[in-house]
């Protein structure tokens, strides 16, 4: 059984539709990438994979579960436990140190753990930038700090939107390189929405969207 | 508060027990899948409700009133099952308390017989109490139709408030938050609250326990001090009562009472929340910190009827903290005048009669002093008239328990029965010689001066180790 499986899904915003039918499916562990121009709907896309949204129409389902169909309540549980979530924004609360915006994000998937927010940091290369507040990390930092936050509950699931937008390209190699090394050890799934066909290139398949339909999906050789 | 509505308080608050018990019973019941038993407990109530009237009814008939007893056995039940929840606690967490026991707690048969209890401990003396406290009320009105109507008042809107707490969908999974061992407990509280078989004056057996624990603190000062450890010795004789006095102080046998009550819930607590994380085998520390987190959100859940208990106890405690003493009958003093070496206590006045059983107090100014003399109508209907003081207490003076008819000591709460009274010694009040007329009665002023010298400054206590 696919561990993402989205059928015939539909979004409307009021007389606009951004996705018109949309098919995918994807397995346990396999790295995907959702490329296509902007306004294409690939961000609606992953948004309603993650539960961040509702559909107009169509199903989502995943690792076996219709997200459709749960509450509000059942589904942030679900989204907590099963999903991580990195953003072209990092979203930090800006007077928390690195290690402390980690650990919020286990607070409110169980309890902290300060020893492993610092080695999952330290793991990520930020062993020495654990106390410093977001605003004196480097974007690359900042964005590795994201990972940190987004892989510490062990999730499934990673969704990516538009990691690297902000990064240089010394920058998004290095985040390429540790989402890379990190989907080796840690057998999630990784659902990652891009424009840039250079970070499409470290997927194992490409989706493109096109006007809120898939156009291809092929493999990366 | 008027005896009618008393009437109804009483059934009222009888109901509402029966209420929280059954919401406590059949939620938990509900919890642990055993729903079968909700049967076993229903027939427990129907019997106890049957048994209970029959009862009564029986007592009644007969004229037998075992209100204090059955007073005593609702304290009695009370304690333990504070005791019992403490032992529930640790067979709780594995401690086998019942040894090859236990298993005959796996047999249904078993396990119905239990719950067919619950209804009986709670409520059969608390019922039948309350029928004959009632009873008692149609007696002193004269007017039992109205009394029983406004008891059936009570029933009936406990009934109304239980059928429509039976119609809520309830969010939240009340048999979640109890095991075993607070079931117990909230039970304990629930009879500490609703415990009395009167009205509101009787809601609650703080006042009662209280009284107990100073007793107790009294009775071991007694035993210990005065006659086992150290009876003669010079350093503790005499004045000593004043220091270890606090003992069984007001302020004393209320702290003392205080963390009797609350520490079987703090146990509870304590046990609860710090006894060691069993072994747990996650694939990852995500997993591990869920798992964590949710036996951690198990034990707060499973300690907030504990706290919940505290609570209850420290609350019903500041109400009722004064009431058992306000309960007493201690009349002013009047005052009365010395003259030419006497003192005269007027027997009879408008509104006042010394003979009529209850105790009455009058006071005379010394120098800077104000001395309370007491009187008071003995059994056997001669008159006693004493200083309000006895010869080991502090001058605390006495008080009488409306109930029961007998004095008791302020100070260290000691009831002493009126035949009694007028004897030397003990902690009886210290007699005075008075001349007994028909209008009134006359004492010498020096006796009394005497005798109160001698309580003043532990003459009185010395004499007792010389005894």
């Amino acid at each position: 059984m696919s561990f993402i499986l989205v059928g015939g899904l539909t979004k409307h915003y009021g007389t606009t539709t951004a996705l018109k039918g949309i098919d995918l499916e994807v397995q346990e562990g396999e790295w995907v990438c959702i490329m296509g121009p902007s306004g294409s709907g690939k961000s609606t896309l992953l948004n309603l994979i993650g539960g961040l949204d509702r559909a107009t129409g169509g199903r989502v389902a995943i690792d076996g579960v219709e997200i459709n169909a749960l509450s509000e309540d059942s589904l942030s549980r679900f989204r907590r436990e099963i999903m991580g979530f990195i953003f072209q924004q990092s979203h930090f609360i800006p007077y928390l140190s690195a290690a402390e915006n980690v650990m919020l994000a286990q607070y409110f998937h169980s309890i902290c753990d300060e020893e492993e927010a610092r080695e999952v940091l330290t793991q990520l290369g930020l062993g020495d930038r654990l106390h410093h507040r977001p605003s004196q990390l480097s974007g690359g930092e900042q964005q590795r700090v994201c990972i940190a936050r987004a892989i510490i509950n062990n999730p499934k699931l990673l969704l990516a939107d538009e990691p690297t937008g902000n990064l240089d390209r010394e920058n998004t190699i290095l985040t390429l390189e540790t989402l890379k090394e990190l989907h080796k050890a840690g057998q999630f799934t990784i659902l990652l929405v891009t424009h840039d066909p250079f970070v499409a290139k470290w997927a194992q398949r490409v989706v493109t969207i096109e006007d809120g339909r898939i156009v291809r999906d092929e493999l990366n050789t | 508060m008027s005896l009618i509505p008393e009437a109804l308080v009483i059934s009222l608050r009888e109901g509402i027990k029966v209420i929280i018990v059954t919401i406590l019973i059949l939620s938990y019941l509900k919890e642990i899948n055993q729903t079968h038993l909700n049967k076993a407990y229903f027939s427990g109530v129907i019997f106890t409700l049957i048994f209970s009237i029959g009862a009564a009814l029986y007592l009644v008939i007969q004229g037998i009133d075992i209100r204090s007893e059955i007073a005593s056995i609702i304290g009695l039940t009370f304690a333990l099952l504070f005791i019992g929840s403490i032992g529930a606690l640790y067979q709780y967490q594995g401690v086998n308390l019942f040894g090859p026991l236990k298993v005959i707690t796996q047999f249904k048969r078993i396990r119905e017989l239990i719950v067919f209890l619950v209804p009986l401990i709670m409520f059969l003396p608390g019922l039948i109490g309350s029928i004959l406290h009632i009873n008692m009320v149609s007696i002193i009105m004269g007017m039992a139709a109205a009394t029983y109507l406004s008891a059936s008042s009570g029933f009936a809107l406990a009934a109304g408030i239980g059928l429509i707490i039976s119609r809520v969908r309830w969010r939240i999974k009340i048999g979640s938050f109890f095991t075993p061992a607070n079931l117990l407990l909230f039970f304990g509280i629930v009879l500490l609250i609703g415990g009395g078989i009167k009205g509101f004056a009787e809601m609650s057996l703080i006042p009662a326990v209280q009284m107990r624990v100073m007793k107790l603190f009294h009775d071991l000062v007694h035993m210990f001090i005065t006659f086992l450890l150290i009876p003669d010795h010079p350093l503790i004789a005499g004045r000593m009562w004043n220091t270890i006095g606090f003992l069984f102080s007001a302020g004393a046998a209320e702290a003392f009472t205080i963390g009797l009550l609350l520490l079987p819930p703090s146990v509870f607590i304590y046990k609860t929340m710090a006894e060691p994380l069993p072994a747990f085998e996650a694939k990852t520390r995500g997993e591990m910190r869920k798992y964590i987190k949710g036996l951690k959100m198990e034990r707060r859940r499973k300690s907030i009827p504990a706290a919940l208990a505290m609570l209850v106890i420290l609350l019903s405690w500041y109400t009722v903290r004064e009431e058992g003493f306000n309960r007493w009958h201690n009349p002013k003093p009047i005052p009365v005048a010395e003259s030419e070496g006497h003192v005269l206590i007027p027997l009879a006045r408008p509104g006042m009669d010394v003979m009529d059983g209850s105790l009455h107090k009058f006071s005379f100014v010394h120098g800077d002093e104000i001395i309370r003399i007491l009187v008071i109508k003995r059994p056997d209907g001669t008159l006693s008239v004493c200083l309000d003081a006895c010869e080991i207490c502090p001058p605390e003076g006495y008080a009488q328990r409306p109930k029961e008819g007998d004095l008791i000591c302020i100070y260290c709460k000691t009831p002493i029965p009126l035949m009694t009274v007028g004897s030397p010694g003990g902690c009886n009040p210290i007699p005075l010689k008075a001349l007994v007329g028909a209008k009134e009665a006359m004492i010498e002023s020096a006796e009394i001066l005497k005798k109160y010298q001698d309580v003043k400054t532990g003459k009185t206590k010395e004499s007792i180790h010389k005894k």
